[in-house]
Formats: C-alpha cells, structure tokens, sequence
C-alpha cells in the first residue's frame, strides 16, 4: 500500500481526482493547511444525515396510499353499477307505462255494442205450420212445413 | 416494476438523496416532507421507470428537479446564505463567533462562482455524492463535472488561503 502525502492528496483534490474515502480523509479535521482546514470545518458543520426512520416513515405513507388506491378501484365500479342500475331501472319503468293500453271510453263501449248488435239481423221469426198427426197426454207427433 | 425491485432500486435511494433535498429546501422538515413526495412521485410511476437504463440517475435528477420545482413555486433564490439548516455538532472545538465568521465568508466565496461549480461542490463536498450521481442530477458528462469540481475547489481554496493566511 503506497502511502499518500498529504501534498499530493491536496492536488489530487483540487484537481478533483479523488475518492469519496479520499476526501474523508482529507477533511477529518486533522489537516491544518489554510484553505483546506477552513473548508473542512465548513463541509463538517453543513452536511446533512437522514433521519434514521426516514424510510420506515416513507414507505408507511406510499403503503397507505396504495390501500386507498385499491379501496377506490373496488368502490368506484360499484357506484357506477348502482348508478346504471337505477337509471335503467327508471327507464324500463317509464316504457312498461307506454305499452300497457289505454282504458276505453263509455262513448267507445257503446259505439261497440251497436257496432256488435247491427250484426244480428231484425228479420221477424217465421212461425212453421205444424200438422198433428197423433195426440194423447204424453206426446204430441207432429209435421212442420216452413 | 415489483415491489421488492423498487424498494431494492429507488426506495433505498431516499437517505442519499436527502442530504441534496435537505440542502437545497433549506430545512430538515421540508426535507422529509419533500424525500416522502419524490419517492410516491416515483412509486406512482414505478412501472415506467422499470426499463430505465439508469434509475439511480433518474432518481437524483427527479429530486433535484422536484427541489427545484418548489423553490420557483416558492419564489426562493437558491442562495446557500439562506439555509437554516441546524447546526451540526463541531468535532473541531471552535466557538459559535469564529463559526458565523467562517461561514459568512465561505457563502460568499461560494457565490462568487458559477452557478453550475458552486451546485457541483455542495453536491460532492458537502452532500457526499459519486461524480456519476452528481452527472445524472445535473445532467452533464462526468468529465465535465470534474472540470467544474476542479475550477471550484481552486477558487475557493485560493480565496480561503488568502483570508487566513494573514492569521
């Protein structure tokens, strides 16, 4: 393992040609060259860490947005059948009206039973003329002739 | 994508890009709040991404891109003098006054640069990201991120060797 000096660290560094381990090394407090030091402090000071339960808290959020998702994907199509359903319910109902018929009236009642009686005709009964040929308490035989 | 996929792709990039979101929003709690979104925005389009030929990438520009989003819609210039980040502890024993000195100078130095070297150096020096990461948020070449990284740090090196070298 070649050792660095810290020289040639420097200049790999303003030549920005160093690692992320590198540049660890080079600010870890220990390095008092002016321009490095003051920067080093700096970096030090303003670098940020994640909060440990960053992700837990993040994926817990995505999750419960994922079951909102779902409850709405189920819920939504069945709204939309109720809907459909009673819309055609409606109109099944207002077409059943229009087919079922219409009452009649008494002026078309009567129009209709004169209609039925000029049917039968207004010619008087013949009477036939009946010759008895034999007669007793029982029975009477006798011959019609129209 | 599978879940498992994107929990092992995207989601186990959400503590690596929070220290960029945490930075450019100006505080931790916008930072979590805005991490939580990147990563739904994600989730919603998981199927998408799934044959993206480099996801890590797509994630760190959609970050960077979803921070920039919200500081136009906030009307925030995106100034590191504006940052109320809190402190973090010092591991080098210096008071509070030599701190707020430090930091005010430094601020400046920074914007003093080009608005693309001063956003490569937070994103490597400070949010500890691979010059790839760094390429895919920025979308640029690797190569010329160095060329940024590298202009940079000279500047800033430069300016602080002057400021206290006097000391």
């Amino acid at each position: 393992m070649t050792s660095r000096k810290p020289d040639n660290l420097i200049d790999k560094y303003l030549a920005a040609e160093t690692t992320l381990e590198e540049e660890e090394t080079l600010f870890d407090g220990k390095n008092q060259q002016p321009g490095i030091a003051e920067w080093a402090t700096y970096r030090n000071r303003k670098r940020n860490k994640a909060p440990s339960n960053l992700p837990d808290t993040i994926w817990s959020t995505i999750q419960k947005r994922r079951r909102n998702r779902q409850r709405m994907l189920i819920g939504l199509p069945a709204v939309a059948a109720s809907i459909a359903f009673v819309v055609f319910a409606l109109i099944y109902d207002a077409g059943d009206q229009q087919v079922a018929p219409r009452p009649i009236t008494y002026d078309e009642k009567e129009a209709l039973l004169h209609e039925a009686l000029s049917l039968f005709s207004e010619e008087q009964p013949t009477t036939s003329k009946q010759n008895v040929i034999y007669e007793d308490d029982v029975v009477i035989i006798y011959m019609t002739s129209q | 994508m599978k879940t498992e996929d994107f929990i092992d792709r995207v989601f186990s990039l959400s503590e690596r890009i929070y220290p960029m979101v945490a930075r450019m929003l100006g505080s931790h709690r916008s930072a979590e709040d805005a991490v939580q979104e990147i990563m739904i925005k994600l989730w919603d389009s998981r199927k998408k991404i799934a044959n993206h030929p480099n996801i890590k990438g797509f994630v760190f520009l959609t970050a960077r891109n979803y921070c920039l989003d919200l500081l136009k819609k906030k009307s925030l210039e995106f100034d590191s003098s504006d940052l109320h980040l809190t402190v973090l502890k010092s591991d080098t024993g210096q008071n509070e006054v030599e701190w707020k000195e430090l930091s005010a100078i430094i601020e400046r130095l920074l914007k003093q640069l080009p608005s693309q070297q001063r956003e490569v150096m937070m994103m490597r020096d400070i949010d500890g990201f691979e010059f790839s990461e760094i390429a895919a948020a920025m979308d640029l070449k690797v190569e010329h991120v160095r060329v940024l990284l590298s202009r940079a740090r000279k500047h800033v090196g430069k300016k602080l060797r002057n400021i206290y070298s006097y000391d």
